[in-house]
């Protein structure tokens, strides 16, 4: 049922169909999102030089082992991000969830505390945090555990620790909404039925959350292959991802058209996932109505 | 389910969302400059370009500040890095963003190649023929300063300070050396420099490349940017790096624990120029006289004093001090310059990058 169709005895009807009401965002989303897009991607078919139409660009991407190997490395970043936000944020938002009213206003606080911040400040962090002297090399040699630090700034995990602290607010703010919708009525019939508190968990909860964290999981995911500042500065200048190669490619090297093809890629990446999410999505959805 | 949602969303609560929202961005907004205007109020109004940090203070205070006062025109200043300039410049090219661009050689000569740069009227400007002779270009504006390459190190950690560039291969400094990345200015003209010391030269790069793979256990870190290579050092990632004087100089000046020794052979350097866009918005005769303030033996003077310490381009322009003292006069530096060839450079550098992500990268 939708917000529009509630029974609004007192109001007076809107002037508007819920379609004119969407027209500015449309109108604004046709002009700065699809004809950009539209631009993008035939870009994306012409040669190096000159026009016309080519599949060269998508032909050198593929037959580069290069190439794929930054595919595969970004498409690899994603979905470790991803699982690594819902292993961490899913307890948060549980905790959230169950927490009083005032114990709630503090954790919205701390939540969104690092949103407040740019990821460039973040980032910088993050460098701090894992360079040889940084705060984890010298926990661990302090408790001597290592010798020698060990080298975490420039590395794909490295990458992974820092997008995962700056993505996972979003994460743990889409499992909140979903776990908010859930009736608190189920859990104590479940209750009263001798179901116990795991066996609750994970037959009502867990299930009827699905869909905050699918939302959470494609939010995460998109950002992530997408991110620039991050991967470059924490990686450094031997990692290589989409968006760095899409920034080489199209802003040092300014060759626009296989710029554009990799973006094409990687937004082809983005939409098989968001469509595999999404199907998932539309199945969880069935099971918690 | 929807019932729900709809009843707990009250006016309260929407407007609450959106004042944090409000002040969130507000906050977020305070931390970020992109660019400032300077200058009066008068006729006209110039947008210009330069890089950041010492670059940027330079241009502010001795450019910008002053220029705008004297010709009531109002400046406004961006920080833009040279490629990224280029890059916008290019893609709206029937109305550029920019009327000026600092831009080093490299895109200086992917901009005129692409027909985005106008003719720099050289009878319109005063100080054109006050420029030393190689920083001529052919039809464009004339370099405002150029910047040498030569070896940072952290004079903590390594007593003897290294005197050559060869020094980043010794054994002794196993995962210690960083270099910048080949897509910086930095990073080209140490790989030419390189390439020029093993008797290659820009149309032959082979032994670079063997060079730069049998440096591969001594390098602790490929920096994308010269900034970024400055951090690590200051850090403590990285003991030794290739480096611009100015830069270096200019944070051993605030306190960082840097020095900055020039290789006892040639010294590579490279210059930036500021350059008129085709299809500016301000008239031709104040961005000529923007160049030409540059160009000047003023602001060439203040630039070449720390903190800035850029190499001047003016014939008259002192060398900087410290630079001065550890190069030899300024008659030997003509001799020492190595000043690598951009427009040989552009035609092989796509297939370097390429080459150097799938030998040097992880």
């Amino acid at each position: 049922m939708s917000v529009a169709n509630l029974p609004t005895p007192k109001r007076k009807k809107l002037p508007l169909t819920q379609g004119q009401l969407a027209l500015p965002l449309a109108a604004f989303l046709t002009l700065f999102y699809v004809i950009p897009m539209v631009v993008l991607l035939a870009a994306s078919f012409q040669p190096a030089r000159g026009g016309g139409f080519t599949l060269a660009q998508y032909a050198e991407f593929f037959t580069d082992s290069a190439n794929i190997r930054v595919l595969t490395l970004t498409f690899w970043l994603g979905l470790q991000v991803t699982i690594a936000c819902l292993i961490f944020g899913y307890p948060v938002a549980y905790f959230y969830h169950q927490a009083t009213a005032r114990w709630k206003t503090i954790l919205t606080f701390l939540i969104l505390l690092p949103l407040l911040t740019s990821a460039v400040v973040r980032t910088f962090g993050w460098v701090v945090i894992l360079g040889r002297q940084g705060l984890i090399n010298s926990l661990l040699v302090g408790l001597g555990m290592i010798d020698e630090p060990i080298k975490l700034l420039f590395t794909h995990l490295g990458v992974a620790m820092a997008m995962t602290q700056i993505w996972l607010p979003l994460m743990v703010l889409s499992i909140i909404a979903s776990l908010s919708q859930i009736d608190p009525r189920l859990a104590a019939a479940s209750e009263s039925l001798g179901g116990g508190k795991w066996r609750t968990f994970w037959q009502i909860t867990l299930p009827l959350s699905l869909p905050g964290i699918i939302s959470g999981c494609l939010l995460v995911f998109a950002l992530t292959v997408s991110s620039f500042v991050t991967p470059s500065i924490i990686g450094g200048g031997q990692l290589m991802y989409m968006p760095t190669l899409i920034y080489q490619q199209g802003v040092v090297l300014l060759n626009k058209p296989f710029a554009a093809a990799v973006s094409a890629v990687l937004l082809i990446m983005v939409l098989i996932v968001v469509f595999l999410l999404s199907t998932l999505g539309q199945r969880t959805r069935k099971y918690v109505q | 389910m929807t019932r729900r949602f709809a009843t707990r969303i009250t006016r309260r609560s929407a407007l609450g969302a959106g004042l944090f929202v409000g002040t969130s961005l507000l906050i977020k907004a305070c931390g970020t400059t992109s660019s400032s205007t300077a200058g009066s109020s008068g006729g006209g109004e110039i947008l210009a370009t330069t890089f950041g940090g010492a670059w940027e203070e330079g241009h502010r205070t001795y450019l910008a500040e002053e220029f705008g006062q004297a010709a009531g025109i109002e400046v406004t200043i961006v920080s833009e890095p040279g490629l990224e300039a280029v890059s916008k410049v290019i893609a709206a090219q029937p109305n550029p963003p920019y009327d000026v661009i600092l831009i080093p050689e490299g895109p200086m000569f992917m901009a005129e190649e692409e027909g985005v740069l106008a003719a720099f009227p050289q009878d319109m400007s005063e100080n054109y023929g006050e420029i030393q002779p190689q920083y001529y270009n052919e039809g464009l504006a004339p370099m405002v300063a150029s910047q040498v390459l030569g070896i940072a190190y952290n004079p903590e950690r390594i007593s003897t300070p290294p005197t050559s560039l060869s020094d980043f291969w010794n054994p002794e400094y196993e995962g210690r050396v960083g270099i910048p990345a080949l897509e910086s200015g930095l990073g080209t003209t140490f790989f030419v420099e390189l390439a020029r010391l093993e008797g290659g030269d820009e149309n032959d790069v082979e032994a670079a490349f063997q060079r730069i793979k049998q440096l591969l256990p001594n390098i602790g870190a490929i920096a994308p940017n010269p900034s970024s290579l400055a951090t690590l050092l200051q850090q403590g990632e990285i003991d030794m790096a290739p480096h611009w004087f100015d830069y270096i100089s200019g944070i051993k000046a605030k306190g960082a624990t840097v020095d900055w020794v020039a290789p006892t052979d040639k010294v590579a350097s490279s210059s930036s120029s500021l350059q008129i866009v085709k299809n500016a918005q301000a008239d031709l005769e104040t961005a000529v006289s923007y160049v030409d303030r540059a160009l000047s033996l003023e602001v060439q003077t203040a630039m070449s004093k720390p903190p800035y310490n850029f190499l001047p381009t003016h014939a008259e322009a002192p060398l900087p001090e410290e630079l001065a003292a550890k190069l030899g006069s300024s008659a030997d530096l003509k001799d020492r310059l190595f000043i690598p060839n951009w427009q040989i450079i552009n035609q092989n550098r796509a297939e370097w990058i390429e080459r150097f992500d799938r030998e040097v990268q992880a």
